[in-house]
């Protein structure tokens, strides 16, 4: 996922005979990058699809933070070096600030910036570069404010009061009301992201950064071929521990076919969203496969505005109808996890609920009885066809289909290319019954972005207008909550009402794999969207 | 179609045909073999032809009892059994993706891609009819305008317009029967306005017309009968291109939408494990849409030879 929320228009043909043109600039390309990494240790990963820009602050979706990760560095990061299995939450670390406190009322947040840090453009970090940042993504009437930066981090900076650079190596934020996620949410990347840019560079290029990308990360800007790679360098003036390759090459190949064979034939030593059905052979060729439990939560959003998904027992009935197991296991090979809860494990928030989420047809059917559908009914489902951790949303929404056909249900699959999909997303269900995204963060928070009053489409990603106040008086405690404890109890109510009340069908959660060439050594599937390459090598012999 | 000389009821008004006499009912059968059993024989020489016909024959039959003929649903499978192959138990042609049976999405398929085909390019037939006797032979400014418009559609190619259609107006059968619709205007307009053209300075017209006929005559009792054959042939021909086209659209995911049992939808969903030892998925859905196409256009190619007198020989 992660929706850019900003994207519109209808693009359909275009973006199919770019994917077909793309497909075959991949095939003819294929070769031509092959001497690419003689005597360097370059890895080359196979990704979905193209990135959006390389501006870290307004870019949208995972596919492209997990390439600005490298170059930029936000104030709080993750621990991305531990593997799901032995942090199935992701351990929030100090990043460019070293370390920081929050006072007492829990709305003034002070960061002790790192200090010996450059940016890759030879200018220093400081308080005053973090400063001139988060203005750049909050304050309107700073002159480097970006609307396109502001609307992607919205969620971040939503109750801030006040920034100041209080000395060269200490930044203070103010905020209107406590604000319990925001540690995490400096964390985050899915949906723009906070990574700090040099300010010389921002003053230099100003919109056009993302063609000059200078940030801190252990990776640096080399080039970038729109369609067929970006590549980076690492940063030998790193303030952490340099990465162990000299550098690492992104290569958009969007069909999941010409992934595989450009593994297959050595062009590539990683790729990302193989598919389903390709693992296992690939496996039993000799490639590794890598996966964890990030926070992807494949869901369904019910339109509140429908005579049918209104209806409280339609929508348990629907959730109670659905064989995520068989999904997971069949469909998908494995590859994802049955969700048993709104939000995903890889957050403190999680409580599993198989009562609700595990299948039950005859409960269904009762259900769907006192509702009085015991006919059953027609309704309409969104999707797209492809996008960024959809994992194969046709199929999927197929499979769904055929499972509610057993309890009445008719449903009809409309479908849109990603791009176009995103657009109508964003604008909310509108007469569609059901609509479909891949979404999630560590932080229970996302059940607020997307179930509360206040985020009801299009202002907001609650697509299906889901209102509710008893969810949204909870949802304001854990938000408001002063420790994170008190927040987490809040939150595991909140997810207990939401799933209760049936406000969302979450259907599986991806375990995000990648297939590594046999010589690839240091991947590392942490709890998260995106990785950490500094430890990561690369032996092109296998 | 008749013979070559009819006098018609009014008198004064003789059409001479030297290709294909105008149909009349009255006409009796002369010394010669009526025109339909020339036809009939020579299409019967081309065996490709008839092969042609014997299958979209046999296609229609199954499309037309897929509920009788299909073993299975085509819209409900077997998770458990996904993906398995040609031969496999109860499912002769083996298992897709979602573990539907494809024998049985192939006989359904068989009704959408048909529809998709024919439809359409039954539908502009009279409409191309219309512009194309308009414009060919009144002619003046409406109909130079017409083909200049029908001109600039011509600047985009078929496939490329179709699927601007198919997504503007979206998926769905009817949506892409549309689109389909709309694409083949130029196309058939241009086709029939060519044979007006042609026909027109032919001397049954220049007789028709100094024996006082009216134009919407001439244009209904002369001119339509001699412009319908080329068009029939050159549609029995679109129809083999459109059942690709149709195909192409779902495959891109602007036609017809899941889970229907399209052709093109098929194969599209058996791409994704077509490197992967799952080849028959696609290749099978693949196969019928080769072989329909290829079947329309031998057909194609035997009308015209059967009704191109040149060709009949007694």
């Amino acid at each position: 996922m992660a929706p850019g929320l900003n994207v519109t228009g209808r693009r359909a043909t275009l973006s199919a005979l770019a994917g077909v043109l793309t497909a075959v600039f991949a095939l003819s390309a294929c070769g031509a990058n092959s001497a690419q990494g003689d005597a360097d240790e370059v890895l080359i990963i196979g990704i979905e699809s193209e990135a959006d820009v390389l501006d870290p602050q307004v870019a949208g979706g995972w596919v492209t933070w997990r390439i600005n990760s490298q170059m930029y560095e936000p104030l709080v990061t993750h621990d991305l070096r531990t593997p799901s299995e032995e942090a199935p939450v992701p351990e929030l670390k100090p990043g460019l600030a070293e370390s920081w406190e929050v006072s007492e009322d829990g709305k003034e947040y002070t960061f002790n910036i790192r200090q010996g840090v450059t940016f890759h453009d030879g200018t220093d970090l400081n308080a005053e570069a973090v400063e001139y940042n988060i203005r750049r993504m909050w304050d309107e009437d700073s002159p480097q404010y970006s609307a396109a930066a502001a609307g992607q981090t919205n969620f971040v900076w939503q109750f801030v009061e006040d920034v100041t650079a209080t000395d060269e190596y200490t930044v203070v934020v103010r905020m209107s009301q406590p604000f319990s996620p925001f540690l995490r949410m400096l964390a985050q990347g899915g949906n723009g992201s906070t990574g700090i840019i040099s300010p010389a560079a921002l003053e230099e290029h100003g919109e056009d950064i993302a063609e000059h990308p200078a940030g801190t990360g252990p990776f640096r800007f080399d080039d970038r071929v729109r369609g067929e790679r970006i590549s980076l360098v690492r940063n030998n003036d790193y303030w952490g521990e340099a990465p162990a390759l000299d550098g690492v090459i992104f290569r958009p190949i969007p069909d999941p076919a010409g992934r595989t064979s450009a593994l297959r034939n050595g062009e590539v030593d990683v790729i990302a969203v193989p598919s389903p059905d390709s693992v296992q052979a690939l496996v039993d060729e000799g490639y590794q496969l890598s996966d964890g439990q990030p926070p992807h939560v494949w869901y369904l959003s019910f339109n509140m505005r429908d005579e049918y998904m209104s209806i409280p027992e339609v929508r348990q009935a629907i959730n109670l109808a659905i064989d995520r197991e068989g999904i997971s296991d069949n469909l998908l090979q494995g590859t994802t996890e049955p969700a048993y809860d709104i939000q995903a494990p890889a957050n403190d928030a999680y409580v599993e609920r198989a009562d609700a989420y595990g299948r039950d047809l005859d409960r269904a059917r009762e259900l769907l009885a006192e509702a009085g559908f015991e006919d059953g009914f027609t309704t309409s489902l969104m999707t797209s066809v492809d996008g960024s951790g959809q994992i194969v949303p046709a199929p999927m929404a197929e499979f769904i289909q055929q499972n509610l056909a057993e309890i009445g249900i008719t449903v009809e699959i409309e479908t849109m290319e990603w791009i176009s999909y995103l657009g109508r997303w964003a604008e909310g269900a509108g007469d569609v019954g059901m609509m479909q995204m891949s979404w999630g963060m560590d932080t229970p928070y996302w059940l607020y972005i997307v179930t509360s009053s206040d985020m009801i489409a299009p202002s907001g990603p609650n697509v299906g207008y889901y209102s509710n106040p008893e969810l949204d008086e909870v949802m304001d405690k854990a938000i408001t909550a002063a420790t994170e404890d008190e927040a987490t109890e809040y939150w595991q109510r909140a997810n207990e009402i939401a799933t209760d009340d049936a406000a969302l069908a979450p259907i599986v959660n991806d375990r995000a794999p990648y297939i590594l060439a046999p010589g690839v050594e240091g991947w590392v599937s942490a709890s998260q969207e995106w990785y950490d390459l500094t430890g990561v090598t690369v032996n092109p012999e296998g | 179609m008749n013979t070559v000389v009819e006098v018609s009821s009014t008198p004064g008004q003789v059409s001479v045909d030297p290709r294909f006499g105008a149909s009349s009912r009255k006409a009796k059968a002369g010394r010669r073999p009526s025109r339909l059993i020339l036809g009939l024989r020579a299409f019967g020489r081309d065996k490709m032809a008839v092969a042609a016909a014997a299958v979209l024959i046999i296609v229609v039959a199954a499309a037309a009892l897929a509920p009788v003929l299909s073993p299975y649903d085509p819209v409900v499978g077997d998770s458990a059994r996904r993906l398995e192959g040609i031969g496999s138990e109860g499912h002769p042609l083996g298992l897709d993706g979602q573990g539907r049976d494809i024998l049985s999405r192939l006989i359904w398929g068989a009704r959408y891609s048909l529809t998709v085909a024919i439809v359409p390019v039954l539908a502009v037939l009279p409409i191309a009819l219309l512009i194309g006797l308009f414009a060919g032979y009144v002619q003046g400014r409406v109909g130079g305008v017409l083909m200049r418009v029908l001109d600039v559609l011509f600047a985009f190619p078929l496939v490329l317009l179709a699927i601007a259609l198919a997504a503007v107006l979206g998926a769905g059968l009817g949506n892409v029967m549309l689109a389909i619709g709309i694409s083949l205007v130029p196309y058939m307009a241009r086709v029939a306005y060519t044979s007006t053209v042609q026909e027109s300075s032919r001397e049954y017209v220049e007789a028709a017309r100094a024996g006082g006929a009216r134009t919407g005559e001439i244009l209904l009792k002369e001119l339509l009968p001699n412009v319908v054959s080329p068009l029939l042939v050159y549609a029995t021909t679109l129809c083999g291109l459109m059942v690709v086209l149709a195909a192409g659209l779902s495959f891109l995911g602007v036609g017809i939408v899941p889970p229907t049992p399209d052709w093109g939808i098929m194969t599209a969903d058996g791409s994704s494990v077509l490197l992967e030892g799952r080849a028959h998925v696609a290749t099978i859905p693949g196969l019928a849409i080769l072989v329909v196409a290829l079947a329309f256009n031998l057909l194609g190619d035997g009308l015209r030879d059967a009704l191109d007198p040149r060709k009949q020989t007694t």
